[in-house]
């Protein structure tokens, strides 16, 4: 199982070293270093601008932050799909394979919350006015609640009875808000040890339930696709993974806005809609970037530079949609179907202008809630009609002749 | 209604798979595509269809060519996959209105075709589910379902059987039969030789891309020079004795 493991974590290794060279590009790095170099000199000079005695936010701010960085790094098991059949024979063996994954998961963690704990110590030692071993007993209670964070993921493993939302809740929440509430409103050393006898108590379930029952392996896979999945879709941000396929959704309560069955001229419409609706990778990046482009706009006081993002937002909200154009080449029907080619493209170009309307009537919401002239605010509606015309002319004319 | 396919040569690359084939399926008739795997049925099918572009010779349904009228040659057909290929995001009620809109079916009467037809296979109950959910059988009768609601001229059937439990299995069978009554052209692929023996008028004997022999099931007999011989003892023979020779 030792060996098991090690092959596992060489490979996954290698996924991750493979990815990082996309995700760790040049840009990336050179923009992450200006946000790192701005936010460290931001805190700097907040510090600065901290009294001596204690604000009253101080405290619960960093109960808040504190539960927040716990929830950081999860459980990583490493199962794979086969295993279901090819691992079955070892079920007996799968707890010692789950200690090698708890300890990867714990070191993982060790290195993400003492990074996080020395990040705060100048505010916790300035705002919080905590002593040197009051610290060194908050990084002690971080790093065990984290281990009862993990612990639980070995219990559900095997005990079906436990794995509920209540659970989820009191170790991931209700335990660490008490912890830290206690650590920093009474004694940092009561929480150590109240978070100690959790967990020996989660150490004693998890030998009890390993013993009563057998490997949850469906569970177990569901929990570790799902990492694996939102692994994914962050590196999917930089380089494309084939793994991402997203989710569907139905939305019932949508159902009554998307069209209707009509004639074959809109068979099209038909199916374009609903995969926008339905399929998270389209919805959520519609969204995302919309929302996005609402909030940031909402804080540009600045007519050009609102403009600028304004075209910048129509443009990425364009462009990122138009593989929903090519979304059926695979489905084999959608050729077989007697359907006039020119349609397709039609629906499409009816269907994108439609949301990027939407999208340009929240970005000129958004001038008007930054106060901008009327005059501005008729440039950014401008500016957002001419993205639209531009977006779904003949750019998106080429498009369609190139990918079909 | 005739399918004529015309000294068809094709493949997925420059290599040819299929090397001249020519048969035709004629209106009432179920034709079975008989061969190994790897023979070529499935290219022939995927040729017909039109997902592959012929190198050499034509495919033509009553006149058309997907080439100068694809519209009204895809219209005529409709296709069972070998492999169920379903919406992800589509209910199984959207899969039947988009077949219905794209066939340019009239709504109300195909809709009662849907219903008994959902019915038959055990479906009435999940038409607000996702199909793509659906087992593999499922899927194959969601398959049925969408290919037999459009009263289609042609169907083009790729192994049918795989997966389909026996009642299912009975009731396609009993639906190809009602199809063919009506005047409709079956083309069917498949290695279940006692059922295509039983239920195919015609035979199309392909082995490595190439056709062996085809007819009726006494011409077969004929050309195998024995009476007795069941669909299976002929197809063995035959292959054997390509493969012995080659």
């Amino acid at each position: 199982m030792d060996n098991l493991w090690n092959v596992r974590l060489k490979k996954y290794q290698r996924v991750l070293l493979h990815y990082s060279r996309f995700v760790l590009n040049d840009h990336f790095v050179l923009a992450l270093l200006f946000f790192v170099g701005g936010l460290g000199l931001g805190y700097s000079n907040f510090l600065r601008s901290l009294p001596n005695t204690l604000e009253w936010w101080s405290r619960p701010l960093m109960v808040v932050i504190f539960v927040l960085m716990l929830q950081m790094g999860s459980f990583v098991s490493l199962l794979d799909e086969p295993d279901t059949i090819f691992l079955l024979p070892l079920e007996n063996k799968m707890f010692s394979f789950l200690k090698r994954a708890f300890t990867h998961s714990f070191f993982i963690a060790l290195f993400f919350q003492s990074l996080s704990m020395l990040i705060s110590i100048p505010f916790l030692q300035q705002g919080v006015h905590l002593r040197t071993a009051e610290i060194w007993l908050l990084w002690l209670t971080q790093l065990l609640l984290k281990a009862v964070y993990l612990g639980r993921f070995l219990i559900i493993s095997y005990d079906v009875k436990v794995d509920k939302w209540w659970m989820k809740l009191s170790v991931e929440f209700i335990i660490p808000v008490s912890v830290m509430i206690l650590t920093f409103y009474l004694s940092a050393f009561i929480a150590l040890s109240l978070t100690l006898v959790s967990l020996v108590v989660m150490v004693y379930l998890i030998r009890k339930a390993a013993k009563k029952n057998v490997f949850r392996w469906k569970r177990m896979l569901q929990i570790e696709n799902h990492r694996m999945m939102s692994l994914y879709r962050f590196i999917n941000l930089f380089t494309d993974v084939p793994q991402v396929k997203g989710s569907v959704h139905r939305f019932k309560l949508l159902d009554a806005y998307l069209p209707k069955m009509k004639t074959s001229k809109d068979v099209f419409k038909f199916l374009y809609w609903r995969a926008l609706v339905r399929k998270s990778e389209y919805s959520s990046l519609y969204l995302r970037l919309s929302v996005l482009g609402f909030v940031v706009l909402i804080f540009i006081p600045n007519i050009i530079l609102a403009i600028i993002l304004t075209m910048l937002f129509m443009y990425l909200v364009g462009f990122q949609l138009l593989p929903l154009y090519n979304d059926y080449d695979d489905i084999i029907f959608t050729h077989i179907y007697p359907l006039k080619k020119a349609d397709r493209l039609a629906n499409f170009r009816g269907v994108l202008r439609c949301l990027l309307l939407l999208t340009g009537v929240l970005l000129v919401a958004a001038s008007v809630l930054a106060t901008h002239a009327l005059v501005e605010t008729l440039g950014v509606a401008g500016t957002v009609l001419l993205m639209i015309v531009f977006l779904t002319g003949n750019f998106l004319t080429k498009y369609a002749v190139k990918n079909t | 209604m005739t399918l004529k396919i015309n000294g068809l040569v094709g493949g997925y690359s420059q290599v040819p798979v299929l090397k001249n084939i020519s048969f035709e399926v004629r209106a009432g008739e179920v034709v079975g595509l008989i061969g190994l795997n790897g023979a070529g049925k499935s290219t022939t099918i995927n040729h017909v269809i039109g997902l592959l572009t012929p190198q050499k010779g034509s495919i033509i349904i009553d006149g058309a060519t997907l080439m100068k009228d694809p519209e009204t040659y895809k219209s005529k057909m409709a296709y069972i996959p070998e492999i169920p290929v379903l919406y992800q995001e589509l209910t199984l009620r959207e899969h039947i209105d988009l077949t219905i809109m794209a066939y340019g079916l009239n709504k109300g009467k195909a809709w009662l075709r849907a219903e008994s037809l959902l019915k038959m296979f055990r479906l009435s109950n999940k038409l607000e589910w996702f199909p793509a959910n659906f087992s593999k059988g499922m899927k194959q009768k969601v398959m049925i379902v969408c290919a037999f609601l459009t009263e289609a001229e042609l169907y083009v059937i790729d192994e049918p059987f795989l997966g389909l439990d026996p009642l299912a299995t009975r009731d396609l069978l009993n639906l190809i039969q009602s199809e063919k009554k009506r005047g409709a052209a079956v083309l069917m692929s498949t290695h279940v030789l006692s059922t295509a023996q039983e239920h195919c008028d015609y035979f199309v004997l392909l082995h490595e891309g190439k056709i062996k022999t085809q007819g009726t099931f006494e011409e077969l007999r004929n050309v195998y020079q024995n009476q007795q011989a069941t669909l299976t003892d002929i197809y063995l023979g035959l292959t054997q004795e390509v493969t012995n020779h080659g």
